[in-house]
């Protein structure tokens, strides 16, 4: 059988994140200039290993991981299948040959290493190899696959490629954890919090999962395998809790009750219209105390749609009476069903927004999220049209709405951590769904928070990226009309 | 008949069964509940103390001792009038049904448990498609289906109904729904709360999601013969319609998701020649209802047997099978079709008598089935039977069909990543014949990656600095680890199917 040839990489890589600028500042609107003849030639940059190449060889080696570990899982399964035992009973010379057959390709180091996995033996097989420094061919493939990912990234993200930040990404990827404690403080040190933060944040999940991986904990390996498999992680990284362990650290039926707006809000609110950065400036405004808006719109085209605008995280504390906490946030990050959603969903209820009505959710950081969640409910879009979802600032990428009808616009400002929280990174080979618009550029608000508050994007977007703007507000063309109704509403866990 | 037309006097109230009788019955219903209670009976080959076994046992008894009338039983789950047979369950449906007698039938689990059925309305015969032009609908989701497969040609549940709901929805609705999963899922919930008093809220919410396909029909589908076609009948609206569109997307998804994959299984196993009979056979021996609760309404007699309002018929077409020599596979190589087989009672439906909708469902199974075969051979993996003997029950969704290409696979290998199915699974409780198919798709696959890595690693795109010479090491390394564990575990392979 031919080989796969990967100079023809262009053929099946999925494409890159977003149409933004590739150098950091870049403003892709801007008129090339014809340098002056008398001006010295600029010195070419060194070459460097093509991006699409470092991406392809990292898809190559985690499909063989995958591969691998179906294989170990699938000898392992047969091993310790009741099946074989009883076959054994009956063709023990058979049985014996076998099981060493199997045993030999399970831990030959040459071949599969120890690549036991899969049921209750052989997890328990897979937990002594991890807690033994073992190293099978599955994880050492999985590991490079990593480690051409971060070097991929590097290319748009050049301070990935500074001395400190190298002494960070290598030595995670050798597994040296120490050294890597000691090059996070030295980076630390050197940029200070913040700045270290975004400078690792393009590679934060591969990071994280290259943790996972080589650390001696071995409940917390399938958050670097749905990583390293392109989907998004349903564990932590550290210790390995399910997600549904969220579920009772957030608990709570959610809880609507009507308010009126302070003197301030209010007057935000009065000049408001159907224009992304007026919604960002509004969710701004409501900060994030648990406020929401309802906004009944009668639009040009006589209809009445109603637009919902859910704020993002209170970072004051791990856990408030609101659903808007830091707890929260990982809740919505990790599932559907949660204290927010709950909460919106008996908001639109006691809204007496009908059945069947247009809406428009849009949302920041946790707020994105969770209008995520609604348009992904089947009972909301049963019971409403979602027509569309703005997500400004939030990891929404391994969601997907429950109408295929629904506009989803994403708006990512490149140097945020957050929205790279859903393991969808700059070099990763998972691409959103085509029907999906995201806009994301490099703005100057570099370091973290500052790069992820409402007014950095609203200011990008007035300023900049004002193009993008005007594409998102054409897109939601069919809510512009008078507004007839802003009712805020203050949202509780219980 | 009713029972003011009929004469009373001669009537008979239905049999009683005994309390032993009761007892035996309710208790292998309440074991249904209990799947491991089966194992030390199919250990020890004793087929006749297994739930089904005991159930049928006792059917054929109580067959036995009352002339095979039907007869009521008292169980934990509600009283049942029980027809002992296929043709009285018609017949005494039939005459409730002609006398105005039945409310909405429910299904009933094995174990028990009552759930909504897509309620029944009648499929006008010019509204299906003809089977001429089905052929070309499917072809485009069957292969988006089987390029779904995981690299060991074995396809999870959740990829294939996917698959099966969107050519459900493109043979019912049209090629404009096809995206709208969201359609299924409204109409899954309406039917599940049939019978209940969310149902209208549900049907409301159904009837405004098919509202944009009714008005604007794709004449290629059921939604756009039904409304081209009915232009001269009294119901013939989109309003109208909506209703029918419905049911015959319930049931052809269902016949799609579920029979298709257990005729596969049949083909798999030879236990039938052709697609047709493949579907026929899964629809009889497996019905996807196989079990209905009929509410009476008003009394009236069948026969000479007076049937009280109150009571509620229990028809069990996959309970009886068996009895009468229904059992034999031979049938299955007769060459009937369930599409072509208008009489008894629909296996998807819970109509009292024939339903067009499900004929219509049985034809795109078979069209589905027919699709699938001429692209690739199926092998069952899970769980094992043969064709002299096969399950009482088979749950679809436990099924693990593999489709093997009748071609060789492209030469550029598989990439899974990024695939929903990229993510390794571990396989329970197969035949080591299984492991051993399944492990030489993976010693195949993990030579292509050999290949694949090695040809990455020539690349002149890595010459550039030392880094990349470094990762050209490395990419060569791991096609010769891959190479290694390739021939380890093709030698395993090899093994587990001697």
């Amino acid at each position: 059988m031919a080989p796969q040839v990967v100079d023809e990489t262009a053929q099946r890589l999925p494409g890159r994140r977003g149409p933004g600028a590739d150098a950091p500042g870049a403003a892709p609107a801007a008129p090339a200039r014809v340098p002056a003849p008398t001006a010295p030639e600029p010195e070419p940059a060194p070459e460097r290993i093509d991006a699409e190449l470092l991406i392809a060889a990292s898809v190559l080696l985690a499909d063989a991981a995958l591969t691998a570990k179906q294989s170990g899982a699938e000898l392992t399964g047969a091993m310790f299948s009741w099946r074989f035992g009883l076959e054994a009973l009956r063709r023990p010379g058979w049985a014996l040959g076998t099981a060493v057959s199997c045993a030999r390709a399970l831990t030959g180091s040459a071949g599969l290493g120890f690549g036991a996995n899969g049921g209750v033996a052989g997890e328990l097989l897979r937990m002594a190899g991890n807690m033994t420094y073992r190293r099978p061919a599955k994880v050492a493939m999985a590991v490079d696959a990593f480690a051409l990912r971060i070097k991929a990234a590097a290319v748009d993200h050049p301070s990935l490629d500074a001395p400190a930040a190298r002494r960070l990404t290598d030595a995670m990827v050798a597994g040296n954890r120490l050294e890597a404690a000691r090059a996070m403080y030295a980076l630390i040190e050197l940029l200070g919090v913040t700045r270290a933060l975004t400078t690792v944040s393009p590679v934060i999940m591969e990071l994280l999962a290259l943790l996972g991986l080589l650390d001696e904990n071995p409940v917390n390996d399938d958050f670097s395998w749905v990583t390293l498999a392109g989907g998004v992680p349903t564990t932590d990284p550290i210790l390995g809790l399910p997600s549904s362990v969220l579920k009772f650290l957030n608990p709570g039926p959610g809880r609507a009750e009507r308010t009126d707006p302070d003197p301030i809000l209010a007057k935000v609110l009065t000049g408001s219209r159907n224009d992304i950065v007026s919604y960002v400036g509004d969710i701004g405004a409501l900060g994030n105390h648990g406020l929401v808006l309802l906004r009944r719109v009668e639009c040009a085209d006589g209809a009445v749609r109603y637009v919902l605008l859910l704020p993002g995280t209170s970072f004051g504390l791990l856990s408030n009476s609101t659903p808007q906490d830091l707890v929260g946030a990982f809740d919505g990050l990790l599932r559907t069903d949660t204290t927010y959603t709950r909460a919106a969903k008996k908001l639109l209820r006691r809204a007496g927004v009908p059945t069947g009505a247009e809406l428009m959710i849009v949302g920041h950081s946790l707020g994105g999220m969770t209008a995520m969640n609604l348009a992904s409910d089947v009972e909301v879009c049963a019971a409403y049209r979602v027509t569309h979802v703005i997500a400004i600032g939030s990891p929404i990428d391994g969601k997907r709405p429950a109408d295929h009808t629904t506009r989803v616009i994403s708006l990512v400002n490149k140097h945020d951590v957050i929205p790279g929280l859903d393991g969808r990174g700059p070099a990763s080979p998972h691409d959103l769904p085509e029907s999906w618009v995201e806009l994301a550029w490099l703005d100057e608000s570099y370091d973290y928070p500052l790069s992820h508050a409402p007014q950095a994007y609203s200011d990008a977007l007035r300023g900049e990226f004002t193009h993008y703007r005007d594409q998102v507000n054409k897109l939601i063309g069919a809510y512009d009309g008078e507004v007839v109704g802003n009712q805020t509403y203050m949202l509780r866990d219980k | 008949m009713t029972t003011a037309d009929s004469p009373a006097t001669a009537a008979r109230r239905p049999a009683t069964a005994w309390p032993l009788e009761n007892a035996v019955f309710s208790a292998a219903m309440v074991a249904q509940r209990l799947p491991w209670v089966d194992a030390p009976a199919r250990a020890l080959g004793l087929d006749m103390l297994t739930r089904d076994g005991v159930t049928r046992g006792l059917l054929a008894f109580l067959r036995r001792t009352r002339s095979g009338r039907p007869v009521r039983l008292r169980t934990p789950f509600g009283p049942f009038l029980l027809p002992l047979a296929a043709a009285d369950a018609a017949g005494l449906l039939a005459a409730a049904d002609e006398a105005g007698a039945l409310a909405p039938a429910v299904g009933l689990t094995a174990g028990g448990q009552r759930y909504g059925l897509s309620p029944h309305v009648p499929l006008p015969s010019d509204a299906a498609v003809p089977a001429a032009e089905l052929g070309a609908l499917p072809a485009e989701d069957v292969d988006r289906v089987i390029a779904a497969r995981r690299g060991d040609g074995t396809l999870e549940w959740a990829d294939w109904e996917r698959g099966m709901l969107r050519l459900s929805r493109r043979v019912v609705v049209g090629a404009a729904a096809v995206e709208d999963t969201l359609l299924g899922e409204v109409l899954a919930g309406a039917t599940a709360a049939a019978g209940s008093r969310s149902y209208e809220g549900r049907a409301e919410a159904l009837r405004r999601r098919l509202a944009p396909y009714l008005a604007d029909p794709d004449p290629a589908s059921v939604t756009g013969r039904l409304l081209a076609h009915g232009s001269g009948r009294e119901e013939s609206g989109p309003d109208a319609a909506g209703p029918a569109v419905a049911h015959a997307l319930a049931l052809v998804s269902r016949a799609a998701a579920e029979t298709v994959l257990q005729a596969l299984a049949l083909l798999a196993v030879g236990a039938a020649a052709t697609p047709e009979t493949a579907v026929a056979e899964a629809l009889r021996r497996w019905p996807p209802v196989a079990a209905a609760v009929y509410p009476v309404r008003a009394d009236f007699v069948w026969q000479d047997l007076a049937v009280e309002a109150g009571t509620e018929i229990l028809r069990v077409p996959g309970w009886l099978r068996g009895l009468d020599g229904e059992d034999r596979t031979d049938r299955a190589q007769a060459g009937t079709s369930a599409a072509a087989d208008s009489s008894g009672m629909p296996p998807l439906c819970g109509a009292p008598t024939g339903c067009a909708a499900t004929r219509f469902a049985a034809l795109v199974a078979e069209h589905v089935v027919r699709a699938v075969t001429e692209t690739v051979r199926p092998l069952l993996i899970a769980p094992q039977f043969t064709a002299d003997r096969l399950p009482d029950t088979l749950d679809a969704k436990t099924l693990v069909v593999a489709l093997e290409d009748l071609t060789a696979r492209p030469a550029d290998g598989r990439v899974t990543v990024t695939l929903p199915t990229a993510v390794p699974v571990s396989a329970f409780g197969y035949a080591p014949a299984a492991y051993g198919a399944l492990a030489h798709a993976s010693a195949d696959r993990l030579e292509r990656h050999a290949e694949s890595l090695a040809a990455c690693a020539g690349n002149s795109g890595w010459n550039t600095d030392e880094e990349g010479e470094r990762f050209r090491v490395v990419l060569l390394d791991h096609a010769e680890r891959c190479a290694t564990a390739a021939d380890g575990v093709r030698r395993a392979a090899k093994r587990l199917t001697d």
